[in-house]
């Protein structure tokens, strides 16, 4: 889309040079022959004519004079009256320079200057002048042209016509030569302030800088081919203006290989600024004519090309194509542009295109640089949002290391105070008891005193193991409890059986519950060891679900002489855990016939469901 | 003849222990100390098998006695003498290198046996405390048992995990078909394994705090 609208533009503007050419020999009439005098000082001279061939140029370099000098030209057109229409006509210059008048018929008709030393830049401009009604006699009229310069002096194309057809003809030419080149010279002027204005923002990115200043080199390179005339000093303008030919080039090839981060891009540059210095210096001393600067200009625009080339063939992507095509077009205009000088010799036939390449290069230098800073901003939005996930994560983790150190705090402070339960328990009730027990056996007390003290040790002993972290481990908790007992069951003749199956934790069982579940099975196997006479004891524990929920059933089971529950002490102890076993919601079951043993069961669910 | 020596702070304990020793044939009472400071001569000293070591002693810890018993390197086998056999009190003492426990209010004949048993190679051990090893083991399951100074073997692997599920020792030896001693000696080399390990662990740790210097 973009391009059909930029074709359509160039279509609609498109200089009717040929057209001009051909259309003399109808209506329009142009000049290719007339008389000149030229004289050095400031008079337009009125004699010493010699015919020639127009337009008629000395330029600087191909004449013995230098910058500054003044001279003063006159040329003469003749024509017939019935050569124009009868019409409004017109008179077309262009390539005429510098400060000039026209008269016709020896009556001043226009001039571009209002004082001599103006300045004016006229060489490039095109100018439509409107011949007055009535002042073409029917037979011979005269055209003569007056111009004064301190440089370059001469009389380019001249064209008379039909003032509607010319009018055309010079709105085209004023566009491409004088509108189009300055919008797109202060356009790019515009960028390369903004860019320099970035750059200070950003000095890290030498590229920006490279950038404006090849934006405002161009500037200073094309402003002579749109201007009015000359703001300063014209040899400092014209140094300035052929000096910035080869910076621009230069100040764009450093921006290109900064961009593409080339290696030797620091060398390239300081070796392309130091040749600047020397052809700067070279040109200054010795001031050749103005092609000086064209040959390395366009080696450095050739290499350009062909790296952007490169480029593309490599990337394949629109920012490397655009700069590609700059590179092209810039190449093309730049020998386009050379060729129209040596056959025009700027005497105004041909427009000129190279003032369009440093926008083009700004455009193409834009959108790949946009292209990277669109690319920049997606990666740092992408990043923030990674960043905000890792900082969401963070705190999460610090939430959960800071509730997790709060855990261990409690835990620390609840080990230590166990350690130091144990502790006492171990050096000062414990040690106390096994020395009770000791002197009591010594002594030979009563078995009676001796079981007393035993079973007060057994019970510090359950209660110690219920205090170990067994995380829900019920089968190491019933076998510690079997462990401790084995001694005792081995004295009594008892055989004991372990038979466990696979079982998960019991989440809730803490050491209270723990000295519980030990309690139970503890008066379950102490009543095999006073009361049954049994050889066999079995004990263990298994999954078994239980009124539809899941749990884990530990029994001790022997094969005594049973018994009926008739008896006082048996009732108290089988009540105590019941009560145990419902503190637990879990289910014991005692089962047992006389001569037929006993089975106690103790049931626990996994999880343990509040009653409502 | 084992030749053994008592560090006992309770001088019923001591003197029913040393009794009990001196009226086996094959055992001799050699050393007896009631302190951290006598019982530093005493293992100075050395001259004995089989060393029983409280832990509460009135002037500081008994593990202080084992780890310079082990310093010592010799061929002693080194039980504690303890009330209840609670995990982190033999535990730290297995770390510290002694071998084996004796509970206090075990019968004198139990006490003989289990002091025999330790010098034919054979240690005591009871399921809370094979499952707090075995939790030891697995407690960073990215590096197993093989990343340790001196891992366990797969058969004493087994063995640590039946103890742990409530089996005695006899039954182990008929669920894995070796003898009950041959059980309680992968006990006693499980022992040395987790003193080993704790004594590298404790190594690495000093280094990476710099305490240990390599000139």
């Amino acid at each position: 889309m973009i391009r059909k609208i930029i074709l359509l533009v160039v279509l609609a503007f498109w200089p009717d040079v040929l057209a001009a050419q051909s259309d003399t020999e109808s209506q329009t009439m142009e000049f290719t022959v007339g008389e000149f005098a030229l004289v050095e000082g400031t008079v337009p001279p009125s004699t010493g004519w010699q015919k020639d061939v127009n337009p008629k140029i000395y330029q600087l370099g191909s004449v013995d004079w230098s910058f500054g000098a003044y001279h003063a030209m006159t040329g003469r057109f003749v024509f017939a009256g019935e050569d124009v229409g009868e019409g409004a006509n017109a008179l077309y210059l262009i390539g005429t320079r510098n400060q000039f008048r026209v008269r016709l018929n020896g009556e001043e008709i226009y001039r571009n200057y209002a004082r001599l030393d103006d300045h004016k830049l006229s060489w490039n401009r095109p100018h439509l002048i409107l011949l007055p009604a009535g002042a073409i006699n029917p037979q011979t009229n005269e055209i003569r042209i007056e111009t004064v310069s301190q440089e370059a002096i001469g009389i380019g194309r001249v064209i008379i016509g039909p003032a509607t057809k010319l009018q055309d003809f010079y709105a085209s030419q004023f566009f491409w030569r004088i509108t189009a080149p300055a919008f797109a010279n202060y356009a790019m002027l515009l960028i390369g302030a903004l860019v320099l204005l970035y750059w200070l923002r950003r000095k890290h990115e030498t590229e920006l800088l490279f950038l404006a200043l090849a934006a405002i080199t161009w500037f200073i390179r094309y402003h002579h081919y749109y201007a009015d005339r000359v703001p300063f000093d014209p040899a400092l303008f014209s140094y300035l203006s052929e000096n910035a030919n080869y910076y621009g080039s230069a100040f764009t090839a450093a921006f290109y290989l900064h961009f593409l981060k080339f290696r030797y891009r620091n060398q390239i540059t300081t070796a392309l600024l130091a040749i600047g210095l020397v052809l700067s210096a070279t040109y200054y001393f010795n001031s050749p004519n103005f092609y000086f600067f064209y040959l390395p200009t366009f080696v450095i625009t050739f290499g350009l090309f062909v790296t952007a080339v490169a480029n593309l063939v490599r990337y394949r992507d629109v920012e490397n194509g655009a700069l590609a095509l700059a590179m092209l077009v810039a190449t093309i205009f730049g020998v386009v542009d050379a060729y129209y000088g040596y056959t025009y010799g700027g005497n105004g036939s041909a427009i000129y295109l190279s003032v369009f390449t440093g926008i083009m290069y700004a455009l193409a230098f834009l959108l790949s640089f946009g292209k990277r800073a669109i690319d920049a901003f997606y990666s740092s939005e992408s990043a923030n949002i990674v960043l905000e996930q890792k900082i969401a994560e963070t705190r999460a983790d610090l939430a959960r290391s800071e509730a997790d150190r709060q855990q261990l705090v409690v835990e620390t402070a609840i080990a230590n105070e166990h350690g130091r339960l144990m502790q006492e328990m171990h050096d000062g009730i414990g040690s106390n008891l096994i020395t009770a027990l000791a002197v009591a056996r010594e002594q030979h007390m009563p078995e009676s005193t001796i079981k007393t003290l035993k079973s007060a040790l057994d019970d510090l002993k359950i209660t110690v193991d219920s205090l170990e972290p067994v995380e829900g481990d019920i089968i190491a908790l019933i076998g510690n409890l079997r462990h401790r007992m084995a001694a005792d069951l081995k004295h009594a003749g008892i055989n004991c059986k372990w038979e466990v199956g696979h079982c998960e934790p019991l989440v809730w069982l803490d050491a209270s519950n723990a000295l519980h579940v030990l309690r139970i099975m503890q008066e379950a196997i102490g009543n095999v060891l006073s009361h049954s006479q049994a050889t066999e004891l079995t004990i263990g524990c298994k999954e078994r679900t239980q009124d539809g929920i899941e749990g884990i059933e530990s029994f001790v089971v022997d094969n005594g002489h049973g018994f009926a529950f008739e008896a006082a002490n048996e009732g108290k102890g089988l009540r105590n855990m019941q009560a145990r076993a419902q503190s637990l919601h879990g289910n014991l079951r005692c089962i047992s016939a006389r001569n037929m043993g006993c089975t106690i069961t103790l049931w626990l669910p996994y999880q343990r469901v509040t009653p409502t | 003849m084992i030749r053994v020596a008592i560090i006992e702070d309770d001088p019923t304990m001591r003197g029913l222990l040393s009794r009990a020793i001196d009226d086996c044939d094959d055992m001799s009472m050699i050393a007896q100390a009631a302190n951290v400071a006598d019982a530093t001569e005493l293992v100075e000293a050395g001259g004995y098998d089989v060393l029983l070591c409280d832990l509460g002693l009135p002037d500081g810890s008994g593990i202080t006695i084992i780890e310079q018993e082990s310093a010592t390197q010799r061929d002693t086998d080194i039980l504690v003498i303890t009330v209840f056999a609670n995990q982190n009190k033999v535990i730290d003492a297995i770390q510290a290198g002694a071998r084996g426990y004796l509970l206090k209010d075990e019968r004198i004949e139990d006490c003989v046996e289990a002091i025999r048993n330790i010098r034919q190679g054979g240690s005591p051990i009871s399921p809370i405390i094979a499952r707090q090893l075995l939790g030891q083991i697995k407690k960073d399951p990215e590096e197993p048992i093989m990343s340790m100074e001196s891992p366990l073997s797969e058969r004493e692997y087994e063995v640590l995990n039946l103890i742990s599920r409530g089996f005695s020792n006899a039954e182990c030896g008929e669920l894995l078909a070796i003898s009950s001693n041959t059980v309680s000696s992968h006990i006693k080399k499980i022992y040395r394994k987790l003193q080993v390990n704790s004594r590298a662990e404790a190594l690495f740790e000093a280094s990476s705090q710099g305490l240990l210097r390599r000139h």
